[in-house]
């Protein structure tokens, strides 16, 4: 028994060191000058904030010498309001369409489930670059190109079908005496999916929050394709920036850590959700009739 | 009235953009601006000589008084106030798109232009690894662009998709190319002779940089290669001597700016074919290489120089330049043939470990060195204003009214860039600038500069649309047979069938 | 009335499929339309040529060995994602004194985007300024730096990244069935005398046999459209080494605008993830 929780414990320990390992070097990156940098230190040397003032657009004096503020730090600024503005919106929006379809695919029998199933994930799996250009043009020609509408349309691509298919194992476990308690009572099914599933879906909501957050937040692809260079440029859009043409190792790793540090705060709220979500088969499940 | 005083040129901008902003209220215009900006395009276009010239004008509550002086040699800048008043051309605001390099200054600039014409200029950033596709994409979208940079090969490709016009019909157009040196107007101009548009800059990549402190540590300080095949030499005795694992950081890094700039530049050094017409693409654009010709031999050097462990094999899995600056900069290397803006930055002791003097230009003795690397202001066909928008580029791709070089003088000063006028190197700024951190290295720095600007490769095929196309395909090629994945035959076989497929779809069948 | 099955669900699923494919369907619709012809921007010419892209593509060599890489590269990252997703989520189950700071540890990989990924892998593994460079050089492990991003260990790498940066979710789903294990089940196949493997593949295994399946068809799926880690990582190099298909249609489609090729080999990559996933789904579906 000892053996086994020792055993436990140096797992857990492992775990703990493989999860934060390049996020630790990706840090220290960002706390120190770029002449610490390029020597490879293991620990922050000569360590200070001056990275993340430079981007957020301050002048600083360094420890070797005086560093301007980041030439594209405005763009970099309203990057990230724009994708704190996207982000929740997606999210919302993702939940309301996603959450009834979760359950009708999940418990009611809809002739065409599997196919749909199928179509909404194929419609997510089709490689990014062959559809990007047709939406950029698309986009270009409706107006939405340098519109935060637009970035929020793209987003609910590629949130909803992967939440709806989460979700549909989800509701596909609840436990149905509740519903069909309210069935007998006389409720449409209407009402008792309002009254009683929703409730009890909480913990699903929860985590398709930070699901359809996350894939939101952190799009690279379409955002940098389609919105950069316009004002609905979203923060990832803006981090290519920092890509070529400049020897500013520290100011990269700060602008990536404040991303990661947003989107960290939201996962570990709501992580204890995810693991709500019960997700068990929905085929040992019987589809109601 | 302030005088050139020496001081560093970007303070000076920000103390006078606070005094003209203290004077100014919101969306304030220069109505005086417009006419001391007519009074000195005429005082400009005058030669020799210092002229004087002095405009009052009441508007509103406020008296200016404004001097304009320009002469050959000393330019003065005068304080300007603004006063509110109505501007004379107006309309939707200017699109400026271009890509990342000190965006703070360009801004400075924009801004500039913007107090002094009344004008109101968006910029647009795009990302710079993909801004050649990005910037096509966005003129087959149709958006309206007044003014972008370009590499030449895309400026000339622009022009000859018909997104863009050269700039010849500029009505001052010979008295800017006048102002010019003769091989950047070649070197800018299409393949029917026109001008693709006004210079941003020019300097040369993948020019060998020693350290000599790697260097003494083998014996060899002081020394310097004459050819490529010299500089490996060199680095094989620094190896065995064990003062560098991998002497040689070259310019490989996997981006069509990246090997692909160095195999022009090394092509043109090693075989003394400037233009690559002989060893690439001829002057009518055919590919004119094979296996076994030199683009072969080359390579066939490259795949040994990698197998004997003479570079840094991490280079051709870097994804861009800035990941290559930052390793040039680690001080590990002998030999870091470089962008010479970036020579600065090896330079700087605030970013780099190389000791400080020791970071040098191999001059040019026995053969040239580097490659072309370009930038354009380009003048697209569907502007908002084409008054407005040829205004904008003359600002900063040729000068202000007044006859201050913006561009080309700040970068200049700040990032050794080069200028495609001939005036700009002999302004005093200009010269202080490059001993603030050459210290006494600086003639003979100025000295290699010049002479490679004068042997640098200058590829004749940039002038295709091809080559665009071409240097994104080749790249990865190039990093395959480099590595050893790929056969010096399988490689440049398939790069020569991708040229003939690139000819054909450009200029043939 | 009372309303239907069909019918509530209709209902439900209105808004979803409104939203979905009325956005999507353009672009799709366009991006096959342009796989059939010849699109060339130059001549402004769109020619008719029906399945010859597709052609094209499965006889180009490039597009082939990218498709090998992407092969390994999705082979990779899916089994490392089983397996650690799979390893974290058991011992996240267990009571330990530091689950709820491990909870949080766990999730946090999860919280970076590709390009941050790609990032911090760069600086992790650099050579000549990178952490795990630094850290075994200077704990003596090593005498000199390691070439981590070799032609053929570049791609490993690629896997080894993103699966650390997608285990984290796997990990959570299994978790989650995990936790719906009564425990008395456990405390009866000991009794029973099973063994601690026999206890996993009896009593474990059953329960999370759905999420396991969801982790890998929904890490099939992102490894199979990655790109942007291979792009901002490797750059795809050295050469062709970590150029997956999705790098290298990008290229084709957005570098070299050959908008029609690009679309085609768009085309073949979804039909062999598709395929992959209808397999998985018969997995799903299978019951014993």
């Amino acid at each position: 028994m000892r053996l086994r929780t020792i055993l436990v414990y140096v797992a857990a320990i492992a775990i703990a060191v493989y999860s934060v390992a390049p996020i630790y070097s990706l840090v220290i990156i960002s706390l120190m000058d770029v002449r610490d940098v390029v020597a490879g230190n293991i620990y922050p040397v000569n360590a200070n904030i001056n990275a993340y003032l430079r981007i957020l657009g301050y002048d600083v004096q360094g420890p070797y010498g005086y560093l301007r503020a980041y030439g594209a730090s405005e763009g970099l600024i309203r990057g990230l309001i724009n994708i704190m503005i996207v982000a929740p919106i997606v999210t919302a929006i993702t939940i309301a369409a996603a959450v009834p379809a979760g359950y009708a695919l999940g418990r009611l029998k809809v002739k065409a489930r599997s196919i749909l199933i199928l179509l909404l994930l194929a419609s997510r799996s089709l490689p990014p670059v062959s559809v990007a250009l047709p939406y950029f043009f698309l986009f270009t020609q409706t107006g939405l190109r340098a519109t935060l509408l637009g970035m929020i349309i793209i987003h609910l691509t590629i949130t909803i079908p992967i939440v709806t298919w989460v979700l549909m194992g989800f509701f596909a476990a609840l436990p149905r005496d509740l519903e069909r308690a309210a069935r007998l009572d006389g409720c449409s099914r209407m009402g008792a999916f309002a009254r009683v599933v929703l409730p009890m879906a909480g913990p699903g909501i929860a985590a398709t929050a930070v699901i359809a957050f996350l894939f939101s937040w952190n799009d690279f692809f379409f955002s940098w394709l389609i919105s950069q260079g316009t004002p609905a440029a979203t923060y990832n859009a803006q981090l290519s920036g920092f890509f070529n043409f400049q020897n500013e190792p520290a100011m990269f790793a700060a602008a990536v850590t404040l991303q990661i540090i947003l989107a960290a705060v939201v996962a570990i709220a709501l992580q204890k959700y995810i693991v709500r979500l019960r997700i068990v088969d929905p085929g040992t499940v019987v589809i109601e009739r | 009235m302030e005088k050139d005083s020496g001081e560093n040129p970007f303070n000076r901008r920000v103390s006078r953009r606070k005094a003209v902003s203290t004077a100014v209220a919101a969306g304030a215009v220069v109505g005086v601006g417009i006419i001391a900006g007519v009074g000195g395009y005429l005082a400009g276009s005058a030669t020799g000589g210092v002229r004087t010239e002095t405009k009052t004008v009441t508007a509103g509550a406020q008296t200016v008084t404004t001097t304009v002086t320009a002469g050959a040699e000393t330019v003065t800048r005068t304080v300007t106030q603004t006063v509110t008043g109505t501007p004379t051309v107006s309309g939707p605001p200017l699109q400026f798109v271009h890509w990342h390099y000190r965006d703070d200054i360009v801004t400075s600039y924009v801004k500039k232009f913007e107090q002094y014409y009344g004008e109101k200029v968006v910029e647009t950033h795009l990302a710079n690894e993909n801004y050649n596709p990005l910037l096509e994409a966005k003129f087959q979208a149709g958006d309206v662009i007044d003014m972008c940079y370009a590499n030449f090969f895309e400026a000339a490709r622009l022009v000859q998709l018909g997104f863009t016009r050269d700039v010849e019909s500029f009505p001052e157009i010979k008295q800017i190319k006048a102002e010019m040196y003769p091989s950047i107007i070649e070197a800018y101009s299409t393949a029917d002779g026109k001008l693709a548009g006004l210079t941003y800059f020019w300097s040369a990549r993948s020019c060998p940089v020693v350290d000599d402190s790697i260097l003494e540590k083998a014996g060899m300080g002081g020394e310097r290669p004459g050819t490529w095949d010299e500089l490996w030499d060199m680095a094989r005795d620094v190896k065995k001597a064990g003062a560098a694992e991998h002497p040689v950081m070259p310019h490989w890094f996997n981006a069509n700016y990246g090997i692909t700039w160095d195999f022009l530049a090394e092509m043109s050094n090693v075989y003394n074919d400037p233009d690559l017409t002989k060893t690439l693409f001829n002057k009518k654009f055919q590919p004119v290489f094979d296996k076994n010709t030199e683009v072969g031999e080359l390579l066939t050097t490259w795949q040994q120089v990698f197998r004997e462990g003479l570079v840094d094999p991490t280079v051709l899995a870097q994804a861009g330049d800035s990941d290559h600056v930052s390793a040039i900069v680690t001080g590990k290397f002998a030999f870091t043939p470089t962008a010479l803006y970036y020579f600065k930055v090896q330079n700087d002791p605030s970013q780099s470990r190389i000791p400080l003097g020791k970071a040098n230009l191999v001059p040019v003795t026995k053969s040239g060195w580097g490659v072309i690397d370009t930038g354009l202001y380009c003048w697209p066909k569907k502007t908002t204003d084409d008054f407005r928008s040829q205004r904008l580029i003359k600002f900063l791709g040729w000068r202000t009214p007044e006859g201050e070089r913006l561009t080309s003088t700040a970068w200049a000063i700040s990032d050794a860039l080069g200028s495609g006028y001939t005036d700009t190197l002999r302004h005093p700024d200009v010269q202080k600038g490059f001993r603030d951190w050459l210290g006494d290295r600086a003639p003979a720095t100025l000295k290699i500069f010049d002479d490679i600007a004068n042997t640098m490769g200058r590829p004749f095929v940039f002038k295709s649309p091809l080559y665009t196309e071409w240097a994104d395909i080749s790249f990865p090629i190039l990093s395959a047979v480099t590595a050893g994945t790929t056969s010096v035959a399988d490689g440049v076989t398939r790069l020569r069938e991708e040229s003939d497929r690139l000819y054909k779809k450009f200029h043939g069948g | 009335m009372r309303l239907s099955d069909t019918g509530l669900a209709l209902i439900l699923l209105v808004p979803l499929i409104a939203l979905v494919f009325s956005i999507n369907i353009y672009p799709i619709a366009y991006s096959f339309w342009l796989s059939l012809n010849d699109v060339s921007l130059i001549r402004q010419t769109v020619e008719y040529v029906g399945l010859q892209q597709y052609g094209k593509a499965l006889s180009d060599s490039l597009f082939i060995s990218s498709l090998q890489v992407s092969a390994r590269f999705v082979v990779e990252s899916v089994a490392l994602i089983m397996l650690a997703s799979v390893g974290m989520a058991l011992i996240l189950n267990e009571k330990t004194a530091i689950a709820p700071a491990l909870k949080v540890l766990v999730i946090l990989p999860w919280a970076l985007s590709e390009f941050a990924v790609a990032i911090a892998g760069r600086f992790f593994l650099d050579r000549n300024y990178g952490f795990l460079n630094a850290l075994l050089v200077g704990l003596g492990i090593v005498d000199s730096p390691l070439y981590f991003l070799n032609p053929i260990n570049a791609v490993d790498w690629l896997a080894i990244f993103y699966a650390w940066n997608i285990a984290p979710i796997g990990a959570y789903f299994i978790l989650s069935a995990l936790q719906t294990i009564p425990e008395d089940l456990y405390k009866q196949a000991k009794t029973d005398g099973a063994s601690a493997l026999q206890r996993f593949r009896i009593v474990t295994f059953p329960f999370i046999r759905y999420a396991i399946l969801i982790t890998a068809v929904l890490a099939t799926i992102l490894a199979a459209s990655s790109i942007v880690l291979s792009f901002a990582l490797t750059g795809g190099g050295p050469g062709f080494a970590s150029t997956p298909a999705t790098l290298y249609g990008f290229r084709v489609f957005f570098n070299a605008q050959d908008f029609g090729y690009g679309a085609a080999m768009s085309w073949l990559i979804l039909v062999m993830v598709m395929v992959a996933s209808v397999f998985y789904f018969r997995l799903l579906t299978w019951r014993r």
